[in-house]
């Protein structure tokens, strides 16, 4: 495992979704950088590519004059990223289960249930914008 | 985005390739699809060989295209799906509705 992690730092992303290919690889540079496995750095990025998602399609509705905040916190062991977004935030209520019978044929509603299962932990903050801070640890 | 589709005998093969993330991209597909459904095609193999992967947007459009040959009694199935989009269908248990197979040929010839 490496003492320390050479990816921490932030980038700040217009609005666009052809950005999240480079968050996907900068995800997972982060997280093999932690000491992260294969597998356990490719739910990393999946969780981060859903956030940022999220964060480009209903925080910020795709507005040119809104930016997305990724902010990677590596620590040798341990993952932690926080996307921001300038968006209206979202009611946490109408969050249904994907995997439910009666919620499995729909066409959205599946990137907060991803990002939980995948993640240790996910939070949302919705005082300012969206943040959303997630971890994973070996 | 990319999608081509070449005609095996009654299966259509559509060939995805590039980042399947939602937008105006998965357009493309969702509109080939609804294109061979209105021209009478009822059997569907979607190779995903070129689709590294996805996100939950892009499982909405493959959720869509699969609603769409459901309505029009036909049947879909997907071939060269990568381990992370598999990931992501067990994930969402979305494993128990899409037909996968490892190659092409195997999943066209499961219409037979």
């Amino acid at each position: 495992m490496p003492e320390s992690c050479r990816s921490n730092g932030k980038l700040v992303l217009p609005s666009v979704l052809t950005e999240l290919e480079k968050v996907d690889g900068l995800t997972l540079e982060c997280a093999k950088d932690a000491g992260l496995g294969e597998d356990d750095s490719m739910m990393v990025a999946i969780a981060v590519v859903e956030a940022v998602t999220n964060a480009i399609v209903h925080g910020n509705r795709f507005a040119d004059d809104k930016f997305v905040t990724v902010q990677f916190d590596c620590e040798p062991g341990k993952v932690r990223v926080i996307v921001h977004d300038d968006g209206d935030g979202f009611d946490m209520s109408c969050i249904w289960d994907p995997t439910s019978p009666d919620k499995q044929m729909e066409c959205s509603g599946r990137g907060i249930y991803i990002m939980r299962e995948v993640m240790d932990t996910v939070e949302f903050d919705m005082s300012d914008g969206t943040t959303v801070t997630m971890t994973k640890a070996i | 985005m990319k999608v081509k589709t070449e005609m095996q005998d009654d299966v259509a093969v559509v060939h995805v390739s590039g980042k399947l993330m939602g937008g105006p991209e998965s357009e493309n597909l969702r509109n080939e699809i609804k294109g061979l459904i209105d021209e009478g095609t009822k059997r569907f193999v979607i190779n995903l060989h070129g689709v590294p992967w996805i996100n939950s947007t892009g499982l909405g459009a493959l959720m869509s295209v699969y609603t769409s040959v459901q309505r029009s009694e036909g049947s879909l199935k997907l071939c060269n799906v990568s381990d992370r989009i598999q990931s992501l269908f067990m994930i969402t248990k979305l494993l128990t509705i899409f037909d996968t197979y490892p190659t092409e040929k195997e999943a066209v010839e499961a219409f037979k």
